[in-house]
């Protein structure tokens, strides 16, 4: 059964995080088909990596592919979720991908899924309604549904230091 | 939902909508094609007599290819940026290109903002004198080292010299077409920044740098200025006159003397290949440059000059083995090092996120995250 009660858009810091611990697939694929969102930009930030982006786009390919991840992008036809969009970008601390995240989250009901402290609190400030939670906050969940063994996660958690 | 969010007012927007894009070159009519608009609705929005929506200002970012927050800027006066555009289509260079620059000189200007950064002294400005001679090319190159406490001294890095010392905003950006050199712009709210083209060598982009100081000097009347290949071998005063300072700037007349007499105490008859390239390393210039400058301080002939530069090839053995091609063609990074700076210090300071920082740096997130983790320099959740 889901610990997430709503959707949740995943940004590029918790792809990253699980990506690099070799887990991305295995911790998310523990939730049910359609939990997770990703902006359509981090996709690409992803697939753009240098070194890795061809791995790496084809693990995301894979989770869209299975509907782990479902691409989502800001809506074009909505004023609200584009004035918070435009409200993120005007503060000049966040990336792109985390400004159209934090949108989206707050505008649609969703939650948030990012490891990046101000970005977080800036999601809660707009809409209360949002919950955020961290990578650690995820595998915590795991091991707490007994999706995951307390072994496991500390063998993730070292590998995403 | 919060209600305190950024709202301003929408009647701002019409100048900064007209200003991007013109600057990307479009009509009335294309961007009513595209925006699905009537000519007149974009008009009355230009001018500030229809409201925009969000949704409606969504769309101009995409199609004019600018951030939501451009539209935003308080600081409207692009006059200098407006020049660049025009005098860069002239030139054939990729509207995009001048628009990336434009927007890295917006992020300069909000990073400095952002962690108070000190405002730098003005740059000398001579354009009243209208220098244009060889002769005063050289005087003032002489005041303007003086000026910099570098004496008879090479620049080591043109960079950090006018960077730390001018305030002067330098960017590379990768620009094939047009046979692009570099760019100047003198923006009211931007101050003096410079365009180089990366795919240039070091010692080739030091000269463009000091070609394009001398026009920020000499020339910033014209506000923005694109120099492109033609440009350094042309009849044109300015472009002569800048050619000039730059081979001054970079190679003093007395140091250049002192050096020659002590490689080639004979001269003219004994400058060899190999004496111009250890004068080149010395003063971190191109052979080309050297060899040129040696023809204007008339230490050598325009023949003799010419004998030298077909006799050298880039990768000959001794350009090798006395060094000449350490370090010269790796890509440069996009911004400048105090920019870098700011925006590393504003990510410690959590005054920004890591995925902002890499946008600023225009570096990959993955890329740069990896990185971080493996030199263990990830700021904590």
């Amino acid at each position: 059964m889901s610990p997430f009660l709503r959707s949740v858009v995943i940004d590029n810091d918790v792809i990253s995080r699980l990506y690099r611990a070799g887990a991305l697939r295995k911790v998310l694929e523990l939730w049910r088909a359609g939990t997770f969102y990703v902006v359509k930009h981090v996709i690409e930030e992803g697939k753009r990596w240098p070194s890795e982006g061809y791995r790496l786009g084809l693990v995301l390919d894979d989770l869209i592919n299975v509907s782990i991840f479902t691409i989502v992008t800001i809506d074009d036809t909505s004023e609200k979720e584009l004035e918070i969009y435009a409200h993120m970008v005007l503060l000049g601390k966040f990336g792109k991908g985390e400004s159209e995240s934090i949108a989206i989250a707050c505008h649609r009901g969703y939650d948030l899924a990012s490891d990046d402290g101000a970005a977080k609190d800036e999601c809660r400030r707009i809409s209360s309604a949002v919950s955020t939670f961290t990578t650690r906050k995820i595998l915590e969940m795991a091991v707490n549904d007994g999706l995951l063994t307390q072994n496991e996660i500390d063998s993730i958690s070292s590998k995403m230091k | 939902m919060s209600d305190k969010l950024i709202t301003p007012s929408p009647a701002m927007f019409g100048g900064l909508l007209k200003s991007a894009r013109t600057s990307i070159g479009y009509t009335l009519k294309e961007v009513s094609g595209q925006l699905g608009l009537a000519i007149s609705t974009i008009s009355e929005i230009e001018s500030g007599k229809r409201r925009v929506s969000m949704v409606e200002l969504y769309k101009f970012s995409r199609i004019y290819q600018r951030p939501v927050d451009f539209f935003f800027d308080q600081d409207k006066s692009n006059t200098a940026f407006a020049v660049l555009y025009r005098v860069a289509n002239e030139a054939l260079l990729e509207k995009k290109t001048v628009i990336d620059f434009h927007e890295l000189c917006r992020d300069y200007k909000s990073l400095q903002k952002l962690m108070k950064s000190t405002v730098m002294p003005g740059i000398p400005d001579y354009s009243a004198s209208s220098p244009s001679s060889y002769e005063q090319a050289e005087t003032l190159a002489e005041v303007e080292r003086s000026q910099l406490g570098l004496n008879g001294q090479p620049i080591k890095d043109i960079y950090d010299l006018l960077e730390g010392k001018r305030g002067i905003k330098i960017f590379h950006l990768p620009e094939v077409t047009g046979n692009f050199s570099g760019a100047f712009t003198f923006d009211e709210n931007l101050g003096a920044c410079f365009l180089i083209n990366s795919k240039h060598s070091l010692r080739r982009r030091t000269f463009t740098v000091a070609h394009e100081y001398a026009h920020c000097i000499a020339h910033r009347t014209q506000l923005a200025h694109v120099d492109t290949d033609q440009n350094f071998s042309t009849r044109n005063p300015h472009e002569r006159f800048a050619n000039a300072f730059a081979a001054a700037f970079l190679m003093p007349q007395k140091t250049v003397s002192e050096l020659l007499s002590q490689l080639s105490p004979e001269l003219s008859n004994s400058v060899l290949s190999e004496t111009l390239i250890r004068l080149a390393i010395y003063f971190g210039v191109s052979y080309e440059a050297i060899g040129w400058r040696l023809v204007s301080l008339r230490k050598i002939s325009r023949a003799q000059c010419e004998s030298l530069l077909a006799e050298h090839t880039k990768s000959s053995a001794t350009a090798k083995l006395l060094g000449y091609l350490t370090n010269d063609n790796s890509d440069p990074d996009v911004t400048p090092r105090h920019y870098k700076y700011l925006a590393y210090a504003a990510y410690k300071r959590r005054l920004i996120s890591f995925e902002r920082l890499a946008e600023l740096l225009r570096k990959n997130y993955y890329e740069l995250k990896q990185e971080f983790s493996d030199s263990n320099e990830e700021v904590a959740e």
